[in-house]
């Protein structure tokens, strides 16, 4: 086995990885979406300059095969293999409800919402509370397109996602002392940040049931749990909801669960992560290393616990 | 006399000679290691192996810690003398499968001693697994023939400690959890069983009447901390978890319901046994023999 013996002075994986393998694979994985949208993702990818380069994950991708049979999803299970029993949960028809302070409470088919956003590939990092991380191509769009189409009134500050509950292909919702349905949120101005993202596909394909298809939460910043699955619901709110992981164990997961390595879970260490499919363990980066794009979401609120 | 070790006492008895059971223990324990390397080897362990190795011995440790803590009740309830034989030896098989877990852990935060000791002293689970492993390893370093004579009378207090260690063990199994607990309030729920039957009397342990009585006081005691742990540990609505004890239809067998099961086969084994010694010789049967030391 390889033993990685971890030094101050390692360089970050993007040092190392040629600028050009990167594009070539990329490419690849934007052609193999097709369609108008992704003609254009390629077309830029061709590129050699930024916007390519934006939200450049600096590591390699996560094999499809890893990301997609190693989940959390404890409407299926507490265990990591659920994968197979997911494949159950019917994918079509899907509609989503969008209501609370929007001007126009309307339930909506995927496929109609979808012929209303441009759908593009974003490639994140996802770090999950567990310590774990993967890398992976999402398609999608941004929740901003969303937030938009909903037309919330001046009223909303919090958009809640709400996740599917359907007894009869969800075996785990028998565990009736979780408090069911899963429920997410980010305040206003968050679903307005360029990152936050819903994803319909993965790896060019449509989204796995197993990793929240048809349709999902993306916040990158932020630990895996608050990217809800499944969503059948969108509410704007005037007040913050209880979210599913907040209520069960209040002491260990907040509201805002923003990635921080400097903050450890009260039982274990963030200071590092395990990429999935790999013998690697990399350091984390304070909101997953999307500083940059989201650290301004929070400035002045020091009285808050961002971070967990 | 100085006596050479030879690893042919594995499957030896004291006498010399060949003994199956000592054999076909020796083979047995070495199926969880066997499995998981072959798994990881052919097929992989999945997205994170080492993170699954490590759970996978840390589970069978304390599994066959356990286990050595049933072969006392084992000889009492069913007479069964020969388990001594390898009691000592399914010890120090879960010292082993967790020495190994501990070294999986240890690889796995990239074998630094000073970020490991770190990690250690501040996560209160890590402190508590680590007491129990000192511990362990204590009681296997113990346990060579030329220890026990050294000690004497004390050796038999020192591994009166196992049962400490098993408690912390258990204790670290129940806090990495993240929010289920199945799994280690199986594990609690059988180690309950036998402490509550080290409890009782020793004239009264094969007793089947009392042993019924305890298969249900077992079950109960299972209910009772897996429900207390949420009510501790989470913010989930114990009742419900109490609750669905009863509702075996809706939420399949809970951990109660193994340690219930087993505690019930070993009571219905027992009363089994009890009236086929009556028929086959009048009067109690005579205890065998025990021998001391295993």
């Amino acid at each position: 086995m390889w033993i990685r013996q971890w030094r101050n002075w390692n360089l970050p994986e993007s040092a190392v990885t040629p600028e050009q393998a990167t594009l070539g694979r990329r490419r690849a994985v934007a052609l193999a979406i097709g369609g108008l949208a992704v003609g254009r993702v390629a077309a830029a990818r061709a590129d050699t300059t930024p916007p390519a380069g934006r939200y450049d994950p600096g590591r390699p991708l996560t094999e499809e095969k890893f990301a997609t049979t190693y989940n959390n999803y404890y409407e299926f299970s507490t265990d990591k293999d659920l994968w197979r029993a997911a494949q159950r949960l019917p994918q079509h028809p899907w509609t989503l409800r969008i209501e609370g302070k929007v001007r126009a409470p309307r339930t909506i088919a995927l496929e109609d919402l979808l012929k209303q956003v441009a759908v593009e590939e974003r490639i994140y990092r996802h770090r999950c509370v567990e310590a774990w991380a993967m890398t992976v191509p999402w398609t999608g769009f941004p929740l901003a397109a969303l937030v938009k189409l909903a037309d919330p009134t001046p009223e909303a500050r919090y958009v809640v996602f709400e996740t599917l509950t359907d007894a009869k292909h969800m075996p785990g919702l028998a565990m009736l002392w979780y408090p069911w349905p899963y429920v997410e949120a980010v305040t206003i101005a968050e679903a307005a940040n360029e990152l936050a993202f819903i994803a319909t596909g993965l790896y060019g394909k449509p989204l796995p049931p197993q990793n929240g298809g048809p349709i999902r939460l993306v916040l990158p910043w932020k630990y895996g749990f608050k990217s809800a699955k499944a969503i059948v619901k969108v509410t704007f709110a005037e007040t913050r909801p209880a979210t599913f992981w907040e209520t069960i164990q209040p002491a260990e997961y907040g509201f805002w669960a923003n990635v921080n390595p400097l903050m450890p879970h009260p039982r274990w260490s963030q200071a590092s992560e395990r990429l999935l499919g790999s013998d690697e363990r990399v350091p984390t980066r304070l909101y997953n290393g999307y500083a940059e794009q989201v650290a301004g979401l929070y400035a002045g609120k020091t009285a808050e616990k961002l971070f967990m | 006399m100085p006596v050479r070790p030879r690893l042919s006492v594995l499957w030896r008895d004291r006498a010399g000679r060949f003994s199956a059971l000592k054999a076909a223990t020796l083979l047995a324990l070495t199926v969880p290691a066997l499995a998981l390397a072959l798994r990881w080897s052919l097929v992989g362990l999945g997205a994170r192996p080492l993170n699954a190795a490590i759970h996978d011995l840390g589970l069978w440790g304390l599994r066959l810690l356990l286990l050595s803590l049933a072969i006392s009740p084992a000889r009492a309830v069913f007479g069964w003398a020969r388990g001594l034989m390898i009691r000592r030896m399914v010890g120090l098989a879960a010292a082993s499968y967790l020495a190994a877990h501990f070294t999986l852990y240890a690889l796995d935060q990239g074998f630094r001693p000073l970020h490991i000791g770190h990690e250690i002293v501040h996560r209160v689970y890590l402190a508590i697994g680590f007491t129990a492993l000192v511990g362990l390893a204590a009681l296997a370093a113990t346990s060579t023939n030329a220890m026990i004579r050294r000690l004497r009378r004390r050796w038999k207090q020192l591994h009166r400690l196992v049962y400490a260690v098993a408690a912390l063990g258990l204790l670290h199994g129940l806090m990495q959890a993240k929010s289920d607990i199945t799994q280690p309030a199986i594990l609690v729920g059988f180690f309950a069983w036998e402490m509550l039957f080290r409890a009782l009397p020793a004239r009264r342990q094969s007793a089947p009447l009392v042993l019924f009585l305890l298969a249900f006081v077992a079950a109960a005691a299972t209910a009772g901390l897996e429900a207390g742990w949420y009510a501790a540990a989470t913010n989930l609505p114990w009742r419900r978890v109490l609750d669905a004890n009863l509702m075996p239809e809706l939420y399949g067998p809970r951990p109660s319901a193994w340690v219930g099961m087993v505690a019930l086969a070993v009571a219905i084994l027992a009363t089994a046994r009890s009236v086929f010694n009556r028929r086959g010789r009048a009067g109690p049967s005579a205890p065998e023999p025990v021998p001391l030391r295993g």
